[in-house]
């Protein structure tokens, strides 16, 4: 039943307090115990709540999608962190040269999931433009120079990863929120975003975008973006009544129209609960905004998750989410 | 030609400051203490542009969570709307939601609100170099969700800001409009109340602002196009989107110094944009001698 419309999350699940609280203090050795602790708990919250596909079960061994892959990387530093919004800060990195991949981003998360022989993952990584705009290039002749280096060494991380992964297909989720921050540039979103997965076989490519205020621009460049996925934010812009007419997902109309020009298939991850708000959103609201994007895609041409990673969320809530999320999905399968 | 410096916005706050905000949220500090820290923050920052030798500087206002923070919850009849992206920046400001420009409240006081907390705005130094700071009202509106009328909600805005400068006093005062605009009349009145920098944005070949006084100073990217309308104009030159210390401010304004006695030097953005080590350095930048 379930394969007619499959569940993800995006990436990020709020960490238990005795992983965050002491995640930078932990030795080597005791952190990957501790954060393999950390996974298989929020696994055993996943498999709770019905979800079909798990992710790397809440991203416990990072910090932060920007930091993680940065500080493996030599040629930039961190001075410090710099403001995200009101007193939540980011540790923003500065490339002062040349720069290489020192040690791999995420491998210690691919061979935890083929020891525990689950294959229903999909992999979130950051991508190459976001690591670009995100940091300060005090080295780089232009924007376009250093996006375009980050997406070689995006690539370098992927091709490792494959190989880790072995036979079957991989999902790679590649982060960009910062996407379609500046509109003149999509055409190096495009390129770099196709640097990093250039020549890799064997995976699926997924693209999450949230909090963009013109999803246009993203679908602009897809004909050309060898992405299959698109995992996009709906719910944050949907009012919470029940209602026909679902405002927060017009855009969904327009992916349909971006889908039928195209020759090759994509495929939309619709979020539907909202990352942001402690409000559980019950499943006959989350069964309106499914139901709507159904009158648009076929059933295979949709994922259903939650708008952007739920580390907002307390671990609780978060739980709640997903629960609904798949009750609801479940709901409208049946009546499919 | 001597050069002047400035240092003008929001000032990354320490790391000591930022986990007393922590705290301060989680309810382990209290109102009083969060108050006394912020104080004995700005007596450090007000130390350094000293002995940086600044000429002019901005109050640190570390207690600013965004750009328009403690106006939009100062004046009645504004809301504070969903996080939106600050210009195409990773920094997120409270996007003001405005039906109509009410009363301007008591705003000296630390208070608990249910929001952040906004006051006092500012931590003031009685000293001929320091400046108070106010978001340019073209920018306020535009980065604002307006219902009605731009051009009443603009006049009212000024109105607010005449209020605050008699209310504090105000004999210097700094306003940034970090979005390209074309109403600088809407300064006039405040200009004939108080000493007037105004931080400028975009295309200046296209400023102009007749009538009143002129402004003490007008801080862009081309002074030629607005020197007549100030007694010094000023440039953007220490670049706060970068972590290198040298800025070749000297360089910068070099092809400048047969054109103008006085040229005011400042930043391009809030510091708040660097990491505070690196905008501890940066301060001694702005003459060129880091």
């Amino acid at each position: 039943m379930m394969e007619e419309l499959i569940t993800q999350e995006i990436g990020s699940f709020r960490k238990p307090t005795y992983l965050s609280s002491k995640f930078r203090s932990f030795k080597e050795n005791e952190f990957q115990e501790v954060a393999k602790k950390a996974t298989l708990e929020t696994l055993d919250l996943f498999e709770k709540s019905g979800l079909e596909n798990i992710g790397v079960g809440g991203e416990m061994f990072r910090w932060e999608m920007y930091e993680h892959p940065i500080s493996r990387m030599d040629g930039v530093k961190i001075f410090g962190p710099v403001r995200s919004f009101d007193n939540r800060y980011y540790n923003k990195g500065s490339v002062y040269e040349d720069l290489k991949r020192k040690e791999p981003f995420h491998l210690e998360e691919i061979q935890l999931f083929n020891q525990l022989k689950m294959k229903n993952i999909k992999l979130p990584v950051t991508g190459p433009y976001t690591l670009m705009d995100w940091s300060f290039n005090d080295h780089y002749k232009s924007r376009e120079e250093l996006a375009l280096v980050f997406g070689k060494i995006m690539n370098q991380e992927l091709r490792e990863l494959k190989s880790a992964w072995g036979d079957g297909t991989l999902q790679i989720q590649i982060d960009e929120p910062a996407a379609t921050t500046h509109p003149e540039e999509m055409e190096l979103v495009r390129e770099s975003v196709n640097e990093s997965v250039k020549g890799i076989d064997g995976i699926e490519t997924h693209l999450h975008v949230c909090f963009s205020t013109d999803y246009g621009l993203l679908y602009s460049i897809a004909p050309s973006l060898d992405i299959s996925v698109y995992n996009l934010e709906f719910a944050n812009r949907d009012p919470i009544s029940l209602q026909d007419q679902r405002n927060g997902y017009d855009d969904v109309r327009r992916f349909k129209e971006t889908a039928e020009t195209m020759t090759k298939k994509i495929s939309l991850g619709l979020g539907v609960t909202d990352i942001h708000k402690d409000f559980i959103e019950p499943p006959q609201l989350i069964k309106e905004r499914i139901e709507y994007a159904l009158k648009f895609l076929e059933p295979d041409q949709l994922r259903i998750n939650p708008d952007c990673g739920l580390r907002t969320r307390s671990r609780e809530i978060g739980y709640e989410k997903l629960k609904n999320m798949v009750t609801a999905t479940n709901e409208v399968v049946k009546a499919l | 030609m001597e050069l002047i410096s400035l240092l003008y916005g929001i000032y990354p706050r320490s790391e000591n400051l930022r986990r007393s905000y922590g705290k301060w949220e989680k309810g382990q500090l209290n109102t009083k203490e969060i108050s006394d820290k912020i104080q004995e923050e700005s007596s450090i920052y007000y130390e350094l542009v000293k002995e940086a030798a600044l000429n002019y500087f901005t109050d640190p206002l570390f207690n600013w969570y965004d750009l328009l923070r403690p106006i939009a919850l100062s004046v009645e009849g504004i809301r504070l709307g969903s996080l939106t992206r600050y210009k195409e920046t990773n920094t997120f400001y409270r996007q003001p939601e405005i039906d109509a420009i009410g009363k301007l409240r008591e705003v000296k006081g630390f208070k608990e609100l249910e929001e952040n907390p906004p006051f006092p705005m500012y931590h003031e130094l009685e000293n001929e170099s320091y400046l108070h700071f106010l978001p340019g009202i073209n920018s306020f509106v535009r980065m604002s969700k307006v219902s009605g009328d731009f051009s009443k909600v603009r006049n009212e805005l000024k109105d607010i800001y005449l209020k605050l400068i008699e209310m504090l006093k105000i004999k210097r005062l700094l306003i940034y409009e970090p979005f390209e605009a074309e109403d600088f009349e809407i300064y006039n009145e405040l200009k004939s109340v108080t000493s007037l920098f105004l931080v400028i944005t975009g295309n200046s070949g296209r400023f102009s602002a007749d009538g009143g006084k002129k402004f003490y100073s007008i801080i862009g990217n081309d002074p030629y196009a607005y020197s007549k309308y100030c007694e010094v104009p000023g440039i953007k030159v220490v670049d706060a989107q970068s972590t290198k210390i040298d800025d070749g401010v000297l360089e910068k304004v070099k092809a400048l110094s047969s054109d103008f006695d006085k040229l005011i030097v400042a930043n391009t953005e809030s510091f708040d944009f660097l990491p505070r080590i690196i905008a501890d350095k940066k301060v001694f930048s702005f003459k060129g001698d880091a």
